[in-house]
């Protein structure tokens, strides 16, 4: 991670999120900001450097997708948000507008520090120029266009290795099927999920010790797909 | 029921009170008033058949005071026309034999439409009484909703304090360091969790009645869906053991699939409740007119009684209620999720004691996708 303590800015109103927030960030070295509306969490965010925004949605001043919106057109700043309505249009919506995961409110810490440091792991990759993703057992590396399996050589279809490299770019993080389909077949078959789920179906006969019971490609219902850790082994992690 | 219950109080037109008296002396005074009506007239004009007149106060009486009224109309009038019009006037008479025919029929058809007058009213009281009722269960049911809806609101916004609080806690080193604190964190932690999920199964029936689902149909990788289902409370099933078995060529269906994880969870939420820890839950995906999924317990199965009952809204079975919790709209959702999604939910079990046997089937419509196309990359 970085090597200063990364700094995290909470934007939401209820004052108790905001308290539970700090205590879990503060607990895993964060140095935390909080923002109590949308105003002042977009000036929060213009004086000071941050490394991660957590983001409510439902804000008193402004709609949490028209914050989204104002920071992304100066800043690249992982952000994840908080979303308190569990419908999957929504979610797909927020990540589109530039938010890198999202969480449902009510959610457990660990599940937030999961999605949370994945984001900023990225973000550090791509500054560093870091070429290799490690997620589970498997190994991608982007300039070779080399897949490892427990240390052992992949064979994989163009196709399949798009697929897995435009989500191993995400890792930890979701990936809508949306952006998958245009990166992988391009903008004429955004609609067709199903060459989506019989690609991943294939690559999970190649890559998942139980195709059935996956622990490196997942899916998010409705949403799109995930490489990384489950919820399960997240908060195992963090234990 | 209450329609019954009116009939039985107040049969029509035989009520006693003072305004069945009331009405039987207007029935009279109508009746009366006609006869003194048709004397006058008499006078300028030959009326000749005065049995069609007579029918006013008959109809009268039956439309506003009912059958009693309306028979007592009917049998003065016949008097009274036999009396004042028919020769010899001031007799009761009766010379001519068409005459006889005449009041016969008079009687027959003052008989006849105030039957049918009074049917005809009580009916439409029925149906008006029937619309008010519906209307007010209606009215009733939305407010319901509407309550449903908004405290499920109001108590998710404290629970996520809570529960992101306690997963703090329940990880926090200091905390860690002393067991019995870290087994109180946890208990706050799954107790959290377990009421956010009744929340969310109130909140589930409240949009079922209410504004309507809008399912978001895609194709969908069956595996996932279990897979979605059993993730979303480990905690839940930790004391069950969960088989799975799917077929690797089972095809994808088209449904919406976090509505169908919904449906799932249900069951198998009712599957680990249901049955004694420790006791297998089987989860087998089968081909075969879509795709079916069945979940098998050992658990409490069910008499054919409680099957039958099964889709009602906040049914329990009664020999379970006492030991289990629940709000009984486990299998309700569960059904209404499935058929928005095009799918359809069977609840077998061989009786009380042998488990149960649910069977989700998922709808994959012949224009499937065909890997052909664009397996060459």
């Amino acid at each position: 991670m970085t090597e200063h303590a990364p700094v995290v800015l909470v934007v939401d109103d209820d004052v108790q999120i905001r308290r539970f927030l700090r205590a879990g960030f503060e607990l895993e070295g964060f140095v935390v900001r909080e923002a109590a509306d949308a105003a002042a969490g977009l000036r929060a965010a213009t004086l000071q450097p941050l490394d991660l925004v957590i983001l409510d949605l439902a804000l008193p001043d402004l709609d949490g997708s028209d914050v989204l919106e104002q920071l992304r057109a100066w800043s690249a700043v992982p952000v994840i948000v908080l979303s308190v309505r569990s419908s999957e249009a929504e979610k797909v919506r927020l990540l589109e507008a530039g938010a890198d995961d999202y969480v449902v409110k009510p959610f457990g810490m660990a599940e937030l520090l999961a999605r949370a440091r994945a984001a900023l792991r990225r973000h550090t990759r791509g500054a560093a120029g870091e070429s290799i993703v490690k997620v589970d057992r498997l190994q991608i590396d982007f300039t070779t266009r080399t897949v490892l399996l427990d240390d052992a050589r992949l064979t994989l279809t163009p196709k399949e290795y798009r697929l897995l490299h435009v989500l191993a770019q995400h890792a930890g993080n979701v990936v809508t099927h949306q952006h998958l389909l245009q990166q992988v077949w391009g903008q004429p078959h955004m609609q067709d999920t199903h060459y989506l789920r019989i690609f991943v179906r294939k690559l999970r006969q190649k890559i998942e010790a139980d195709p059935n019971r996956p622990r490196i490609l997942l899916t998010e219902l409705g949403v799109g797909y995930r490489l990384g850790l489950t919820t399960e082994a997240a908060e195992k992690a963090a234990v | 029921m209450q329609a019954l219950k009116q009939a039985i109080l107040h049969p029509a037109g035989f009520s006693l009170g003072p305004s069945g008296f009331k009405g039987y002396a207007l029935a009279l005074a109508a009746v009366g008033a006609t006869t003194a009506g048709i004397a006058a007239l008499n006078h300028f004009v030959d009326l000749g058949h005065v049995g069609a007149i007579y029918l006013v106060p008959v109809l009268i009486a039956a439309m506003r005071w009912g059958l009693g009224p309306a028979l007592l109309a009917s049998g003065t009038s016949t008097v009274a026309s036999a009396f004042f019009f028919y020769p010899p006037t001031y007799s009761f008479q009766i010379q001519k034999w068409e005459q006889i025919v005449d009041l016969t029929l008079f009687t027959i058809v003052a008989l006849v439409t105030s039957h049918l007058v009074v049917s005809i009213k009580s009916h439409a009281e029925m149906a008006e009484r029937a619309t008010n009722e519906a209307r007010m269960r209606a009215e009733s049911e939305h407010l319901r909703e509407a309550l449903i809806g908004s405290v499920s609101h109001e108590l998710r916004t404290p629970l996520a304090s809570i529960l992101g609080a306690t997963t703090v806690l329940s990880t926090a080193p200091a905390v860690l360091a002393e067991p019995r604190l870290a087994a109180l964190a946890h208990v706050a932690r799954d107790e959290a969790e377990r009421l956010d999920n009744d929340i969310q199964n109130l909140l589930d029936a409240s949009r079922i009645s209410s504004e309507g689902l809008r399912p978001r149909f895609e194709w969908a990788e069956p595996a996932d869906i279990v897979n979605a289902a059993l993730d979303r409370h480990r905690t839940r099933l930790a004391g069950h053991a969960v088989e799975v078995e799917l077929p690797a060529d089972l095809p994808l269906a088209y449904v919406d699939p976090v509505l169908v994880r919904q449906a799932l969870w249900q069951i198998i939420d009712n599957a680990a409740k249901y049955s004694p820890a420790g006791a297998s839950i089987r989860i087998v995906g089968r081909r075969g007119d879509g795709v079916a999924l069945t979940v098998s317990d050992r658990g409490a199965g069910l008499s054919p009684a409680e099957q039958a009952r099964l889709g009602e809204r906040f049914f329990r079975g009664g020999r379970t209620a006492a030991i289990t919790t629940g709000s009984g709209l486990g299998i309700w959702i569960a059904s209404a999720f499935l058929r928005v999604s095009g799918g359809s939910l069977e609840v077998a079990s061989e009786g009380e004691g042998c488990g149960t046997t649910v069977t989700l089937r998922l709808p994959v419509p012949p224009r499937g996708p065909e890997s052909g196309d664009l397996a060459h990359d």
